[in-house]
């Protein structure tokens, strides 16, 4: 990775200076991750704590890569950048492209800890009900083909005892608002789009449930569930 | 598979549709016999509707049989489907064929998709949920029971290690874009009194008047030295039963003492005598104007 210390003299900024960004970028990204329960943080706000006062064009990039650094060294975590590569139908045409491009990329916080270690001393017991909810749909909109119309996505949802309308579910509350949690927090993305009987809402697999790792793993576990089932199963 | 295009029937008037009277009647006669057909054949279109409205559910609710590969469900539904499109004549009906078509094709669609992850169906996935994760309840509501069928907790802690997430930092101080709050200023209410108010006319010439009290006490006062030479301060002065009109006297007199009218003068048994003050006539006309002379 780039010494940004050598590029120090061309921004115009001393070490002092820039550790106090990198500092203050950090601080923003463990407390925001907190605040959000997870949901990516755009890149904008991390830019915008650099820009604030400092006007050279390169310097937010210079303060995040070595933010990144720092959270990998100092905390273990990994500052993962996603792409929003499909933006949703019902946005087409309504924001320019500069701008969608500059709000594409967000961030999220992921452990580096080995599996064992982090189910051990890390996992949160009281929130483990939303970790398979999470997967549970994800991996019903991958098997659907990464996209699923909405009333298809209920109708495998009700065979979990998951109903629209619930809004006191023993475990998950609401479930209507906890699906749109997902949403929030870039697993799903909804659209819009218009059939013979009318607009149809369908569940589309976003970016962070696209990333490769997370995409490998949630179909290395389902090949596992489904496998014990039927032992025929080949898996490629 | 093709299919021949439908086209409506060509209906051909009645031979016997003529001017004569005998036809006219005859005409009736085929209007009401019409009228018979064309419900009849409403009553068979409605039937053929709800046919294919029954193939439709049971392509909905039949949707796991019909994305099987080894299922006979789907051939059964086409056949069924084509049966139907024999009867079709009108448009509502072609509709209603079309549709069925379109459900028949999605459902294919889901099996070539379920093929590209191994055969692996979204159902296959929650059956394996189910027998892995699902829950046996004892005792409880039967609503509860059919809502709690899976242990989330266990599936989340068996793919934690999925996601990986971060529990980041939190403090007890708040959010992070709490901003301190301004003390708004006090801004006092003017209040109004509950009743009216009103205000009494001024007065123009009160000081006139006490002036004229003054003036008084001090012609008074100075008549009384004028018939007694000399007076003691204490009895000219005091008033016992009235404090205020003690110090009225004790104003009166510092005036005439200080217009060179009186004088007071302690006499050698310490007593305070007050005494008014002759002046010559005439060195008082030479010094004074004519009309402050005092006689």
């Amino acid at each position: 990775m780039a010494n940004h210390s050598d590029d120090l003299p061309q921004l115009n900024i001393s070490m002092e200076e820039k550790d106090k960004l990198v500092a203050e970028v950090i601080r923003y990204v463990l407390f925001k991750n907190h605040q959000n329960s997870g949901s990516p943080i755009k890149r904008d706000e991390l830019s915008q704590i650099v820009t604030k006062n400092y006007r050279h064009r390169n310097l937010p990039a210079v303060v995040i890569d070595e933010a990144k650094q720092k959270l990998t060294s100092i905390f273990g975590f990994e500052m993962r950048e996603l792409q929003r590569a499909r933006p949703s139908s019902t946005n087409q045409g309504r924001v320019s492209s500069q701008q969608s491009a500059a709000d594409a990329k967000s961030y999220v916080l992921i452990s580096q800890l080995p599996a064992d270690v982090y189910r051990k001393y890390v996992e949160d017991v009281n929130s483990a009900h939303v970790t398979g909810f999470t997967f549970v749909v994800i991996s019903v909109v991958l098997l659907a083909g990464g996209k699923i119309p909405e009333e298809n996505l209920w109708h495998h949802l009700k065979k979990m005892g998951l109903f629209e309308n619930d809004e006191s579910h023993p475990a998950l509350g609401n479930i209507k608002q906890a699906l749109e949690t997902l949403v929030q927090q870039r697993y799903l993305q909804k659209d819009k789009i218009s059939g013979p009987e009318g607009n149809i809402l369908v569940y589309e697999l976003a970016e962070r449930a696209l990333d490769g790792p997370v995409n490998e793993r949630v179909k290395e576990y389902i090949s596992q569930v489904v496998k014990r089932d039927v032992a025929s199963v080949v898996i490629k | 598979m093709t299919r021949p295009v439908k086209r409506e029937p060509h209906i051909t008037p009645h031979p016997a549709a003529g001017g004569s009277t005998s036809s006219s009647s005859r005409l009736i006669n085929g209007g009401a016999e019409t009228s018979d057909m064309d419900s009849r054949e409403a009553t068979e279109r409605r039937l053929l509707r709800s046919l294919y409205r029954d193939v439709k559910r049971i392509i909905t609710d039949e949707r796991e049989d019909v994305e099987r590969v080894d299922s006979d469900m789907f051939n059964s539904i086409i056949n069924q489907v084509e049966d139907l499109h024999k009867s079709v004549q009108k448009p509502r009906e072609q509709v209603a064929d079309a549709e069925a078509l379109l459900d028949i094709t999605n459902s294919l669609v889901a099996l070539v998709k379920a093929h590209g992850n191994d055969g692996i169906t979204p159902s296959d996935f929650v059956n394996g949920l189910l027998r892995d994760f699902g829950r046996q309840d004892g005792p409880g509501t039967s609503d509860e029971s059919s809502r709690n069928l899976v242990a989330w907790e266990d599936i989340g802690l068996a793919v934690s290690h999925i996601f990986s997430g971060c529990p980041g930092c939190h403090t007890m101080v708040g959010p992070m874009d709490t901003e301190l709050k301004q003390r708004k200023a006090v801004v006092g209410r003017r209040r109004t009194r509950p009743t009216g108010s009103v205000q009494p006319e001024e007065v123009n010439d009160s000081g006139g008047k006490e002036r004229t009290d003054t003036d008084k006490n001090m012609a008074t006062m100075f008549s009384i030295l004028k018939n007694k030479r000399s007076v003691k301060l204490e009895n000219l002065v005091l008033n016992r039963k009235s404090f205020a009109q003690t110090v009225e006297n004790l104003f009166a007199l510092s005036f005439l003492v200080k217009d060179g009218r009186a004088e007071i003068k302690v006499n050698e048994n310490g007593w305070h005598l007050v005494c008014k003050i002759f002046i010559n006539a005439f060195i008082l006309k030479c010094l004074l104007p004519p009309f402050f002379l005092i006689v």
